[in-house]
C-alpha cells in the first residue's frame, strides 16, 4: 500500500476521487478495502438518486472463476456477428443545398419544432410521468416525488419546492446580477432534486441480465491493436482462418480502403466477442496522434480497456515516453471513467520472449498506471504476440511457457469485472454512428443508463425532434439464460451498457447526427453552453491556460469549440481552495472552472450522470485537461 | 481605400476627412472609423411619403445626400455591409431635420466624416487602409473527415466563404456507405473552393487537416479537377499548400498560421504577425508569468513603469462606444509608442483577435518582471469581458426596429 500512495502524492492529489470505484458493486469484492484505501476520507458517499439492488449484479460472476484453460469458449455465430447486409443503392441523401454550401450557416441544427416541451435546462429534468405501478418501488422514491400532482398532460409539473418553474427562470435571468446569485442558486438545487427521477420500472428480465462489456484497445500507433483484435477473432471462431487468409489479420479491423493502404486505424473498429462471463463489444482505437479525437470518442463509450503496448527495442520507448502517445491514452482513459485496464505487452515474439524485457516495460507501465490512480488490483499484465497468435486463446512456445503461467488474453477479457449499470436513472443513450438502408434511419450508440424498448418514442437532443423507436437491435443477441421463458423478451430492450442499433421514424436521416443524445420526452438531460467544472490540467501542457483560452471541448462523441471563460479558483485535489480566480492554470494542477461553449448540447452534471458529465479538453492537438461537470449555468 | 479629401485642424484634430471604399476589407476599416457622435454625409436611398390633395399618400424610393449623426453602427461580417444609423442633420426638401435614418456603405461611393477629434489611433486606420500596397489575399481550408471550413484571409478580415458538415456514416462490414460520404463529403469542399476563391486575388491556399484527410482531399481535387478540365485549379495547383490542423473547426485556421513554415511563405501578412505576436504572449505566461499581464489594469500599471515590451490590443476597444474608455486606451497606444514599445492593433475579425478579446482584449508583454502586479484585483477586467461578450451577441430585432423608425414610424 505504502508505494502507491507515495507516488500518488506526488502527482495529482486526489483528483480521482473514488467515485469511479462505486461504479462498481463494491460488495462484490473481496479486494474491499483497496476502496477504502483510495477514499478521501472527506469524501461523502455518492449522490446517485437510487441504488441498484445488489442481486441485480451479484448473481452473473458470482461464482468462482473457472479453472483456467477449461473454459468452455462458445461456439461462434458468425452469422450474428455480421453487421447486417446493407442494401445497395440505399446511399443517404444530401443534406438540403448540401451542393452549394454558400453560406456559413451550420447545416442540421434547427429548433425544436414548436409545440413540444422545451428543452428547458431547469424545470422538466426528471420530471417523468409516473409509470403504471409507480406507488411500488417504495425503495426508490423519495417524499417529494411520491407527491408530485398527476396532470393530464404527461408532462408533470414539478412541485412549488423544485424551483421555480421554467417561465420564472427565465425571467430571474433578466434580473440584474445581485439576483441572479441566488437565481443560480435555485437552479442548481433544483436540478439535484432533478436526478431524483421517478423510473419505469425494471423489467424483471433485466434483473439477472448481463449487459454487454465495452471494451477499448488503445495503445500508440502500430503497437499492434488491430492485429491483436483480429487474431482474437480468429482465435475465438468468429472468422475462419481461410477468410482470414493471407491478408494482414489487422485487415478485419481496418476495414476501409485508406486504412488498409496506410496500414493504420482511422476510425473505431467495432465487433462482437463473446466470452464466456462477457458479452464483449470491442472497439479497437486508431493509436495515430492525429486521431486521438477520435479514440477519445471509443474510450468514452468503454468500461474496460485493453492497453498495447509494443515489446520491441525503441518501439516501446517511442510509444511510451516523450510524445508517445501511451501515456495520453492512458490518462484519457482514465479521464473517461475506464477503471479497469489490461495491459498486453505485444510483440515480444520479437524479444525472443524475454522475461526480462517483459519485466522491465511491466515495472514502467505500472508505476504510470498507479499516479494515474489506477486501483492496482484492476491493473492486469500478460505477455503475447497478436501477429503469432501466442498466448491469444493457447500458448505453444515454450520459451513463453518456461516463466509464464498467468491467463491468455482471452482468458484475461473473460476475467474482467462487471460493470455496474446503473438502469434506474433516466434513459440516455449517446449515437455514435447514423446512417440509413432498407429498414430506415439507423442509430447506433450505446445506452448510458436507463434502458429502452422498441416502441418507445424519445427525443433527439440538442434538435429536440421526437422520434419512435420501430426496431431494437443488439450488435450480438445478448446471452440469456435458456431456462427462462420470457428470455426473449430481452432481445428488444437495450439496457445501460448495450451497444444498439435503433431504427428510428418520424425522423430524416440529415437531422441526425453522431454525438446526439436519446433520451425519454419527459426525462430530458438539460440543454447548456455554459457550466463549472472540475478540471485536472495535465503534465504535458506547456502554454498554461488563461482566462478566455479557446479549446476543443470533447464529450461522447461530440467535439464543440469552447472558450474557458472563468478562471475561478485554484484548489488540491480533494477540492480545497488554494486561490481564487488565478490568472493562469499551469500543468498539474486542479481548478474550478467555467466553461463555455459555441453551441448548446445535452450535458448533466456529474452526479446525475457519468456520461454526460465527464469531458476532455483540447488545444492544438494536444489533450490539456480532463474533467466533470459540477454546475450548469 | 482612396482618401478623397482630408480637413483636419492642426489645432485641437477636429474636422472632417472624405473617404471612398472600394474592397469590403476598407468597409471594415471604415467601421473602426465611425464612433456615436460622428456626422456622416453620403448619398443614400430613402423612401419618400408624398400626400397628394385627394389625401392619398404614394410612396417611392428617391436617391439623397444626407447627412446623418451617428447613434448606431453595425457591421454585418457574412454579407460585409456597415449600416450606420442616427438622426438626419442636413435640412433637405424630402427629410426633416431630426429624422430617423439608417444608410448603408457602399463600395465605391465617396462618404465624409466629421469628428471632433481625429486622434492617432484613427489617423493610423486611414492610413492601413490607403495604403496601396494591399494586403495579399489567402484563402484557408481546414477539414476533417465530415467536417469542413472554406475562408478568405484579407489584411483585417477572416471572412467564412462555407461550412461543410456531411455525416460519414462508420465503416460497416460489407457496407460502402463509408466510402460514398467520403466522396460526398470531399466534393462538396472541392466545390465550395472552386465556387468561393478567386484565384486572381488569392496568393495560396492553405489546406490543413489532422492525419491524412488534407491527402486524401488533394488526391481528389487533383484526379477531378484533371477529369472535369476545371480551368482555375490546373492553373493553380501551386498556390495549394498542405498543412497541419487539428480538426476542422474554424478556429484551427489558426494552427495553419502558427506553423513557421507558412509564416514564411506568407512573408509578413498582418494575420502571420499577430498570431506570432499572441503566440509570444502565451509563451511568455509560460516562462515568466511575471512579464505576462492581460486586462486594463495590469497592462496600465505596467505602463506606469515603463515596463511594456510589446502591447497587444483588438481593435474593439477603440471600438467602443464610451468615449471615455475609448480615449483611456488611446492614451495607452501613446504613451506605450512613446517609450518605445511595439504596438499590435488586432482585427478582432480575425481569429488571433478574437482570442485576445477573450483575453480581455488588452495584453502586455513586459522588458523584466514585475510580480507585485499580480496583487492588484481584477474587478475591472471582468467588466471589459462582459462587455465584450455581450457585444458579439447580435439582436436582430434592433434592425427592425431600426427600420420602422427609419420609415418614420
Ligand atoms: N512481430 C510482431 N509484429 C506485430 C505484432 N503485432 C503487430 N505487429 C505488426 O505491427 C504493425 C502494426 O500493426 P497494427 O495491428 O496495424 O497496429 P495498430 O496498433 O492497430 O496501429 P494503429 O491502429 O494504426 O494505431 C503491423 O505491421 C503488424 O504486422 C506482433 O505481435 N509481433
Ligand atoms: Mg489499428
Amino acid at each position: 500500500m505504502s508505494r502507491h500512495r507515495m507516488v500518488r502524492n506526488l502527482t495529482q492529489d486526489d483528483y480521482y476521487d473514488d467515485y469511479d470505484d462505486e461504479y462498481y458493486d463494491d460488495d462484490y469484492y473481496e479486494d474491499d478495502d483497496l476502496q477504502q484505501q483510495y477514499a478521501p476520507p472527506s469524501l461523502s458517499k455518492p449522490i446517485i438518486a437510487a441504488a441498484a439492488p445488489a442481486s441485480v449484479f451479484a448473481a452473473p460472476v458470482a461464482a468462482a472463476p473457472a479453472p483456467r484453460a477449461q473454459i468452455p469458449w462458445p461456439k461462434a455465430k458468425p452469422a450474428v456477428n455480421t453487421a447486417p447486409a446493407i442494401a445497395k443503392g440505399s446511399l443517404t441523401k444530401p443534406p438540403p443545398g448540401w451542393g452549394t454550401p454558400s453560406n456559413s450557416a451550420p447545416v442540421g441544427v434547427a429548433q425544436p419544432p414548436p409545440g413540444f416541451a422545451p428543452p428547458s435546462n431547469t424545470a422538466s429534468v426528471g420530471v417523468a410521468k409516473p409509470p403504471d405501478g409507480w406507488g411500488k418501488p417504495a425503495a426508490l422514491q423519495s417524499q417529494k416525488a411520491t407527491t408530485l400532482p398527476a396532470t393530464a398532460a404527461g408532462v408533470m409539473k414539478p412541485p412549488p419546492d423544485w424551483g421555480k418553474p421554467s417561465s420564472g427562470q427565465e425571467a430571474s435571468k433578466n434580473q440584474d446580477s445581485k439576483t441572479k446569485a441566488t437565481a443560480t442558486k435555485s437552479k442548481s438545487s433544483n436540478k439535484q432534486q432533478g436526478s431524483v427521477y421517478v423510473p419505469k420500472p425494471v423489467p424483471d428480465i433485466l434483473k439477472t441480465a448481463k449487459s454487454q462489456l465495452s471494451m477499448v484497445v488503445l495503445g500508440h500507433v502500430d503497437a499492434g491493436k488491430s492485429t491483436m483484435m483480429g487474431q482474437v477473432l480468429v482465435q475465438a471462431g468468429y472468422i475462419s482462418k481461410r477468410e482470414a487468409g493471407k491478408k494482414p489479420m489487422s485487415w478485419i479491423l481496418d476495414e476501409n480502403e485508406q486504412e488498409r493502404e496506410r496500414g493504420v486505424t482511422m476510425e473505431i473498429g467495432t465487433k462482437t466477442v463473446r466470452v464466456p462471463k462477457h458479452d464483449i463489444v470491442l472497439l479497437d482505437a486508431p493509436g495515430h496522434a492525429d486521431f486521438v479525437p477520435i479514440m477519445i470518442t471509443g474510450a468514452a463509450n468503454a468500461d474496460v480497456a485493453i492497453l498495447v503496448v509494443a515489446a520491441n527495442t525503441g518501439e516501446f520507448e517511442a510509444g511510451f515516453d516523450g510524445g508517445g502517445q501511451t501515456k495520453e491514452h492512458i490518462l484519457l482513459a482514465r479521464g473517461l471513467g475506464v477503471t479497469q485496464i489490461l495491459v498486453a505487452i505485444n510483440k515480444l515474439d520479437m524479444e525472443d520472449w524475454s522475461k526480462q524485457r517483459y519485466d522491465e516495460i511491466q515495472a514502467k507501465v505500472k508505476s504510470y498506471l498507479l499516479q494515474q490512480q489506477f486501483a492496482p488490483k484492476r491493473i492486469r499484465f500478460l505477455p503475447l504476440s497478436g501477429l503469432t497468435g501466442e498466448n491469444v486463446k493457447s500458448r505453444n512456445d515454450s520459451k513463453l511457457s518456461a516463466w509464464y503461467k498467468g491467463p491468455t488474453l482471452l482468458d484475461a477479457m473473460n476475467d474482467f469485472l462487471p460493470a455496474k449499470r446503473q438502469l434506474e436513472k433516466p434513459f440516455r443513450f449517446g449515437i455514435t454512428d447514423v446512417y440509413a438502408e432498407g429498414k430506415g434511419v439507423v442509430a447506433r450508440g450505446r445506452v448510458m443508463q436507463g434502458f429502452v424498448e422498441a416502441g418507445e418514442r424519445l427525443v433527439v437532443l440538442p434538435i429536440g425532434d421526437v422520434v419512435t423507436v420501430n426496431k431494437l437491435e443488439h450488435l450480438q443477441p445478448p446471452t440469456t439464460d435458456d431456462n427462462d421463458k420470457n428470455a426473449f423478451k430481452r432481445l428488444s430492450i437495450g439496457m445501460a451498457g448495450d451497444t444498439v442499433e435503433l431504427v428510428l421514424s418520424g425522423i430524416e436521416l440529415v437531422r441526425l447526427s453522431v454525438g446526439s443524445i436519446l433520451s425519454n420526452p419527459n426525462a430530458r438531460p438539460p440543454l447548456t453552453k455554459k457550466a463549472k467544472a472540475k478540471v485536472f490540467i495535465l503534465d504535458s501542457v506547456t502554454i498554461p491556460i488563461i482566462r478566455g483560452a479557446r479549446v476543443m471541448f470533447h464529450m461522447q462523441s461530440l467535439d464543440i469549440p469552447a472558450t474557458v471563460s472563468k478562471l475561478i479558483a485554484l484548489t488540491k485535489g480533494g477540492g480545497e481552495v488554494i486561490k481564487e480566480r488565478p490568472r493562469a492554470l499551469s500543468r498539474n494542477s486542479s481548478a474550478i472552472v467555467e466553461i463555455t461553449l459555441n453551441d448548446k448540447i445535452a450535458m448533466e452534471q456529474f452526479s446525475s450522470c457519468r456520461a454526460l458529465g465527464r469531458f476532455v479538453l483540447r488545444r492544438s492537438g494536444d489533450t490539456i485537461a480532463v474533467g466533470v461537470i459540477d454546475e450548469l449555468l | 481605400m482612396k482618401l478623397v479629401k482630408r480637413n483636419i485642424s492642426s489645432k485641437d484634430g477636429g474636422g472632417s476627412i472624405t473617404l471612398r471604399p472600394d474592397t469590403p476589407e476598407d468597409l471594415w476599416h471604415a467601421f473602426n472609423l465611425l464612433q456615436k457622435g460622428d456626422c456622416v454625409r453620403c448619398t443614400t436611398v430613402r423612401k419618400v411619403v408624398k400626400e397628394s390633395s385627394t389625401g392619398s399618400t404614394t410612396s417611392n424610393k428617391k436617391r439623397l445626400m444626407l447627412t446623418i449623426e451617428v447613434k448606431k453602427v453595425d457591421f454585418d461580417p457574412d454579407v460585409l455591409e456597415v449600416r450606420i444609423s442616427g438622426k438626419v442633420q442636413s435640412e433637405n426638401d424630402f427629410v426633416r431635420l431630426g429624422a430617423h435614418h439608417t444608410l448603408t456603405l457602399e463600395l465605391n461611393q465617396n462618404f465624409s466624416l466629421e469628428k471632433e477629434c481625429w486622434d492617432q489611433i484613427y489617423l493610423d486606420v486611414i492610413e492601413e487602409a490607403c495604403n496601396p500596397e494591399r494586403q495579399a489575399e489567402v484563402a484557408g481550408v481546414v477539414l476533417h473527415s465530415g467536417l469542413a471550413h472554406v475562408c478568405l484571409v484579407t489584411g483585417a478580415l477572416t471572412i467564412t466563404k462555407a461550412r461543410i458538415e456531411v455525416n460519414i456514416p462508420k465503416k460497416r462490414t460489407g457496407s460502402s456507405q463509408n466510402a460514398k460520404s467520403i466522396k460526398k463529403f470531399f466534393e462538396a469542399v472541392y466545390q465550395a473552393i472552386l465556387r468561393h476563391i478567386d484565384f486572381a486575388r488569392v496568393k495560396v491556399v492553405l489546406m490543413g487537416s489532422p492525419g491524412f484527410v488534407k491527402d486524401d482531399f488533394f488526391k481528389y481535387l487533383q484526379e477531378e479537377m484533371v477529369r472535369r478540365d476545371d480551368r482555375p485549379f490546373i492553373e493553380n495547383k501551386s498556390k495549394f499548400v498542405l498543412c497541419k490542423a487539428s480538426n476542422g473547426h474554424k478556429h484551427a485556421l489558426d494552427e495553419v498560421f502558427s506553423d513557421p513554415a507558412i509564416m514564411a511563405r506568407m512573408n509578413d501578412t498582418k494575420v502571420a504577425r499577430e498570431v506570432e505576436a499572441l503566440n509570444k504572449f502565451m509563451r511568455m505566461m509560460e516562462v515568466d508569468p511575471d512579464r505576462a499581464y492581460y486586462g486594463f489594469a495590469h497592462v496600465s500599471k505596467a505602463q506606469e513603469q515603463l515596463a511594456v515590451d510589446t502591447l497587444l490590443l483588438t481593435d474593439q476597444l477603440f471600438r467602443s462606444s464610451n468615449v471615455k474608455a475609448r480615449k483611456e486606451y488611446v492614451t495607452l497606444v501613446e504613451e506605450a509608442r512613446a517609450a518605445g514599445a511595439k504596438v499590435f492593433i488586432f482585427s478582432s475579425m480575425h481569429l488571433s483577435g478574437q482570442q485576445l478579446q477573450q483575453v480581455s482584449g488588452v495584453a502586455a508583454i513586459l522588458r523584466y518582471p514585475l510580480p507585485e502586479i499580480a496583487e492588484i484585483g481584477e474587478e475591472e477586467e471582468e467588466e471589459v469581458a462582459d462587455d465584450a461578450s455581450s457585444d458579439e451577441e447580435y439582436d436582430p430585432l434592433w434592425r427592425v426596429k431600426e427600420d420602422v423608425a427609419d420609415m418614420g414610424l
